[in-house]
């Protein structure tokens, strides 16, 4: 074919209509999405329309896409003409199969969070119920706020047909407060669980932990549900050597059809595991692995299985910061007398306990550090000051200061002396206290009784010794 | 009869998409939970449908007749992104409400098919009234079932609630091809009727005619 037969072609024809037709449309389109394209000014300025029902100026804040344990806040603008209100667009986590974005608009009063304006939803992925999602249900954050509230469909913040997307609307509600308390007023959050890895995993609000008799930590975990999986409950018990050495499913939310197996609800399947058991099989991110993958979580109750493998992670990754955390001292005595930070106890294999204890100042006395060993007969057996808090010119007395007063007392010595009580006696009466350094000698004393009337709280009556709790 | 009250009576009714073509079933099922949904969706789809159909007719001529196909694709394609375009600007709720389904009306064969059946053929003004009787046949379809939808299925006309009463299911894709199923039987019942009754009326006037003429 020669070239002027190939411009004769109705192949020619083809080529030159269609690639006319193309370059026409294109260049329309071009044009168009000129004139008609929607920024992102106007498209903030559609949801504050939303909201406000009007015009309102806002001051632009400086993040973009901030992580929170279940939540990511994505814009957050301060609404300079509604009395610096922070207007948080939120997205929550925890819904379904995915996320509900939320515009949260954060009321500010006195340099403190006073309420919620208004929550309306942006957006939604993987959610199938949010049709049943109406203003009335969004309008109760408002109604229902409450200072230091933290939203959880427990509490009644949820629509029935649709509890898991109640929950990620939840979550973008308090990542919104959150952010705004934390970030933008500075405030100290309470949140125990702040240094804790895997929170996303846990309800924050019902999970305690506590020191185990053995030394190591003991969870009890309300775990979030996970797809078809409801809420787990599940007391989780890591030893020392920082592996699972009880784990007990109090309450199963396995939903109907789906059994959770018996060897993960009694436990079974997780006694010695280690945190790395764990991350082998989900990941150091712990993600679901998908209901096709041949993994020990395939179990044909997969989703509440993972609910449990993720507890047991949390429990497992968070065994040194939980320790860090824990009240060691709760419900001893006399604890008013002694800086719980910087205190700590020993047991010995000998069942006596070891007591390094800060003591608060009294008067003109200044904190003292001791260090007192408490034997099974519940007597001193040492008493060493590490720091002498006395000040000029009232010097501990020399029995004192080296601890030979204390040896063999009992609490019972001490309280004839203060009282129940342990109250200061007073400068003019005439008791062991009245030594010329009265208020440092009754900072030693309280700090002995401390140290006798806890013996049975560090050392629990089955033990057989050999535990430190430090 | 008027080419063009033809023409209008086939789109609206003897050749109506939804009812007597079954096309379009895919924005059908999807929208007919809400009214203003699937009004918005038939409007949208007259103003893409008459476009189209001007604009192949004009072409007819020019475009070859091996690549037609793909003309009318690209121009469909043009019109629907524009609209897109437009609503995302102006209509902004509608825009959102019709989600996924707006830019699925590049594969609309109710488009494609007249184009391909009616507008390249037939000059532009008898190819644009076709395009609004089609569109509007399509949008009454439409809007009738939406609202069926909407108010047994959520007890609510065009958003405001109207009763508590309420069958949830119709407002799911489920329902939707319930009311769709029963819609064309009803429908395709009653023109049927008519036509039956039309018919009959004529076969009478014309035996009395020839009586007439015997006598």
């Amino acid at each position: 074919m020669t070239a002027k037969e190939f411009f004769k072609s109705t192949s020619f024809k083809c080529i030159v209509a269609l690639l006319s037709i193309l370059l026409v449309c294109g260049i329309f389109l071009t044009i168009m999405h000129g004139l008609l394209e929607v920024t992102a000014e106007e498209k903030l300025a559609r949801a504050i329309n939303k909201i406000y029902g009007k015009n309102v100026t806002t001051e632009v804040s400086d993040i973009k896409n901030k992580e929170l344990d279940l939540a990511t806040i994505e814009e957050a603008y301060c609404v300079t003409s509604e009395g610096g209100n922070y207007l948080v667009k939120s997205t929550g986590k925890g819904g379904f199969a995915g996320t509900v974005t939320c515009w949260v608009v954060v009321e500010i009063k006195d340099n403190n969070v006073s309420g919620i304006g208004k929550v309306t939803i942006d957006s939604y992925v993987g959610e199938t119920q949010m049709a049943e999602i109406k203003q009335s249900f969004l309008d109760s954050f408002s109604t229902g706020y409450k200072d230091g509230i933290y939203y959880t469909t427990d509490d009644g913040f949820k629509v029935s047909s649709s509890t898991k997307s109640s929950n990620a609307i939840c979550n973008a509600v308090n990542g919104a407060l959150q952010y705004v308390k934390t970030e933008k007023l500075g405030m100290e959050t309470n949140d125990i669980f702040k240094d804790f890895a895997y929170t996303q995993f846990i309800d924050k609000k019902s999970t305690t932990f506590k020191l185990s008799k053995d030394g190591g930590i003991t969870y009890n975990i309300t775990a979030n549900g996970y797809g078809y999986a409801d809420k787990f409950e599940i007391e989780i018990t890591v030893s020392k050597d920082k592996t699972i050495s009880a784990y007990k499913v109090t309450k199963d939310g396995s939903s109907g059809g789906y059994e959770t197996p018996e060897n993960i609800v009694n436990g079974e399947k997780f006694i010695g595991k280690k945190l790395e058991d764990i991350t082998a099989i989900l990941g150091e991110g712990l993600e679901y692995p998908g209901d096709d993958l041949n993994t020990e979580i395939n179990t044909g109750s997969s989703n509440s299985t993972y609910v449990c493998y993720a507890a047991a992670a949390f429990a497992l990754a968070n065994y040194d910061v939980a320790l860090a955390n824990i009240d060691m001292f709760e419900n001893f005595e006399y604890v008013k007398f002694i800086n719980k930070s910087k205190s700590k106890y020993v047991v010995n294999d000998d069942l006596s306990v070891t007591y390094t204890l800060n003591v608060n100042s009294y008067g003109y006395t200044d904190k003292f550090e001791i260090e007192i060993t408490v034997s099974k007969d519940n007597t001193i057996s040492d008493f060493k000051i590490t720091k002498d808090g006395t000040t000029d010119p009232y010097e501990t007395p020399a029995n004192i200061a080296n601890g030979k007063k204390f040896i063999g007392m009992k609490l019972e010595d001490i309280t004839a002396v203060l009282g129940e009580g342990l109250e200061y006696p007073g400068d003019d009466k005439n008791t062991e206290i009245n030594t010329g350094a009265s208020n440092s000698t009754y900072v030693c004393y309280t700090a002995a009784a401390f140290a006798l009337a806890n013996y049975d709280n560090c050392v629990p009556a089955e033990s057989e010794g050999g535990n430190a709790n430090e | 009869m008027n080419k063009y009250k033809k023409i209008t009576l086939d789109g609206l009714i003897f050749q109506n998409p939804t009812f007597m073509l079954v096309l379009g079933t895919c924005p059908t099922l999807g929208l007919i939970n809400s009214a203003f949904s699937s009004m918005g969706m038939g409007l949208t789809v007259l103003v893409i449908l008459t476009l189209s159909n001007v604009l192949i007719s004009l072409l007819r001529k020019v475009i070859p007749n091996e690549v037609r196909i793909p003309c009318y694709i690209v121009i469909i394609a043009t019109l629907v992104t524009f609209a897109r375009m437009f609503l995302e600007k102006f209509l902004p709720d509608l825009y959102d409400s019709l989600g996924g389904f707006l830019a699925l009306i590049v594969v609309n064969c109710i488009i494609l098919g007249r184009a391909e059946a009616f507008a390249n053929k037939h000059n532009v003004a008898e190819a644009a009234v076709d395009g609004i009787s089609q569109g509007l046949g399509f949008t009454l379809a439409l809007t009738v079932m939406g609202i069926i939808c909407e108010f047994f299925g959520k007890g609510s006309l065009f958003g405001y609630a109207i009763m508590d009463f309420k069958i949830a299911m119709l407002a799911t894709p489920a329902g939707a091809f319930l009311v769709y199923g029963i819609s064309i039987a009803v429908f395709v019942y009653v023109v049927d009727g008519v036509q039956r009754m039309l018919r009959v009326k004529a076969n009478k006037l014309a035996r009395e005619n020839m009586l007439k003429e015997a006598a």
